[in-house]
């Protein structure tokens, strides 16, 4: 039961045009280096192999979290207030079982997202600026193996700290019976989470928004293994405690609509 | 499984409070399997909030829901398996077409076949239109969809909360006939809840009628209806001799004026002895109209506590 609840939220969201507005920013996004190129900004070797490593910060800093912040606000205040929310429940699912369908399901299209952000870099890179003779990133090189490796692996954990801000959404969601009132309080919190960790460096660690790019850098470029478990530690937190609450929330929730 | 007599809905004793609001107050009442059982309250009564306790959408304080006879407390899997609903008004994805909605909800049981979602939308005479977004759609057809995804899983229980609202006749006599024939062809048990007391009148064997959190009744239509008197009305020029007259006859039970005619109220089946009485007086009646005692009367005499008979000829 649980997979058919997942391919019905997966269904939902191919079926609205919200996601392939994000896919054209993202498209749009990653042929702007060219247009930096053009006007002489680019410091840096970019090309087909590593455009993608550095588009990552793009995609999971700004377009990606956006997009979860719509999404949970359509699968959860607007099915809500839609009444659309109890359709399923009228049949034998458990709310829990509802809920992480919901989840799941966003993860489904997350990693879609990351992985057509990703092919698209390495399409527009190698278009733009050529294939490149090796992987260059943050003042080092790598052979093209390792470049694949370090790309495929920090788009893949990029998707863990993406998902636990999901479940913090999902928890924010509860609050609020207006999607556009949700949209609006999760941008200003992302945006204040970003402030907050440049403003003040010793929060920076314990605010999820610097793990979005960070966590899968640390992991995979930098080989930092302590500060990648301190990470996880920090995400696990946010994790149980969002997840738990949303649970416990929605159980006992009366839907009203 | 209780091993006694299963009910396709047995509701024990359900409270529930809103802050200081106490919307549900003690509700019992029963619906057997194949009863097409109208639920009756006026506006406020606290009708949708129940039928919402019973889908277990709305957490109660007190008591228990039963549906098949599983507890929808502790197997709520099992007693909702069966059931079908449209909870205040369809809950559609307007930007889906009828048929992606329908996919939707069939793809929560695994069992249905494919050929399912046509044939359910040739059951509520959208097959037509079955590619078409939703938000096309007018209110009548949405309600069709609707009553589409209440049934498209075979159940044996269909809560249908204000069916017709919003429809034209002609939809409402579709929608009417279609859960008569549901209900006599494939065995469903319905629970509908409705303003349109003539249409409860026609199609529902049961009726509870709630008031303020309360069922204050709870019955057979046709025992509900059939009194131990009959009411007339006499039109006569001569009302005031009439009056007289009628008011001594011992198997009147009361009289009143009413504009051009004389209410009146007689023993069961003396509506013709009144008649005679008059005419052997001397009283000229050009009219003597039997009042049929209506649902709907019955509903207001016993929500408001007045009467407002129909006379047939009126209806």
């Amino acid at each position: 039961m649980l997979y058919r609840l997942i391919k019905n939220e997966v269904f939902k969201i191919f079926l609205s045009k919200k996601i392939y507005a994000i896919m054209i920013v993202m498209l749009f996004f990653t042929i702007l280096p060219k247009f930096e190129e053009l006007v002489g900004n680019i410091d840096i070797p970019v090309h087909g192999q590593n455009l993608p490593i550095y588009m990552l910060g793009t995609h999971v800093i700004v377009i990606i979290p956006l997009f979860i912040i719509v999404a949970v606000a359509q699968m959860f205040t607007e099915e809500y207030t839609a009444g659309t929310l109890k359709n399923t429940l009228l049949h034998p699912v458990t709310r829990t079982r509802l809920l992480n369908a919901k989840l799941l399901g966003l993860v489904v299209t997350v990693m879609a997202l990351l992985l057509f952000g990703m092919l698209i870099a390495y399409g527009f890179g190698t278009l733009f600026f050529g294939w490149g003779n090796s992987f260059y990133f943050d003042g080092q090189y790598y052979t093209t193996g390792e470049g694949f490796m370090i790309t495929i692996g920090s788009y893949l954990a990029a998707v863990v700290p993406l998902m636990v801000f999901a479940m913090v959404m999902m928890l924010l969601s509860f609050f609020f019976t207006s999607s556009g009132v949700l949209a609006g309080i999760s941008i200003g919190l992302l945006v204040l989470m970003n402030l907050s960790g440049e403003m003040f460096k010793m929060l920076q660690p314990y605010l999820l928004v610097g793990s979005f790019r960070g966590f899968p850098i640390t992991v995979f470029v930098e080989g930092d293994m302590a500060n990648a478990g301190f990470q996880l530690l920090v995400m696990a937190v946010y994790s149980v405690i969002s997840y738990g609450v949303s649970v416990m929330w929605f159980k006992r929730k009366d839907l009203a609509y | 499984m209780n091993m006694s007599k299963t009910y396709a809905l047995d509701v024990q004793d359900l409270h529930k409070s809103f802050g200081d609001k106490h919307v549900i107050r003690g509700v019992s009442f029963r619906v057997e399997h194949g009863d097409i059982f109208g639920f009756l309250g006026p506006n406020g009564s606290g009708k949708t909030t129940l039928i919402r306790m019973i889908l277990n959408l709305v957490h109660p304080d007190r008591g228990r829901v039963l549906i098949n006879g599983y507890d929808t407390r502790t197997r709520f899997l099992q007693a909702i398996a069966s059931v079908g609903a449209v909870v205040e008004s369809p809950s559609l994805y307007l930007h889906l077409t009828a048929r992606q909605n329908l996919k939707l909800i069939a793809n929560l049981h695994p069992e249905l076949p494919v050929e399912r979602i046509d044939e359910i939308l040739d059951l509520v005479g959208l097959s037509g239109r079955g590619d078409e977004k939703v938000k096309n759609y007018s209110l009548g057809m949405k309600q069709r969809l609707g009553i589409a995804q209440a049934l498209i899983h075979n159940p044996n229980l269909v809560f249908l909360d204000e069916p017709t609202n919003g429809i034209d006749p002609q939809g409402v006599i579709e929608i009417r006939e279609l859960i008569t024939r549901l209900a006599r062809d494939h065995g469903i048990t319905f629970f509908i809840t409705t303003h349109q007391l003539h249409e409860v009148e026609q199609i529902c064997n049961r009726v509870a009628i709630l008031k303020n959190g309360h069922v204050i009744e709870e019955g057979f239509v046709e025992d509900l209806l059939n009194r131990e008197e009959d009411e007339v009305e006499v039109v006569t020029r001569d009302r005031d001799r009439a009056m007289a007259i009628i008011e001594k006859q011992p198997y009147v039970k009361d009289v009143s004026r009413a504009s051009d005619r004389l209410k009146v109220r007689v023993e069961q089946g003396t509506t013709g002895q009144l008649n005679r009485e008059l005419i052997t007086q001397g009283i000229t009646v050009d009219y003597l109209v039997p009042v049929r005692t209506t649902l709907e009367h019955y509903f207001i005499e016993r929500t408001e506590g007045e009467a407002h008979a129909v006379p047939v000829d009126q209806k």
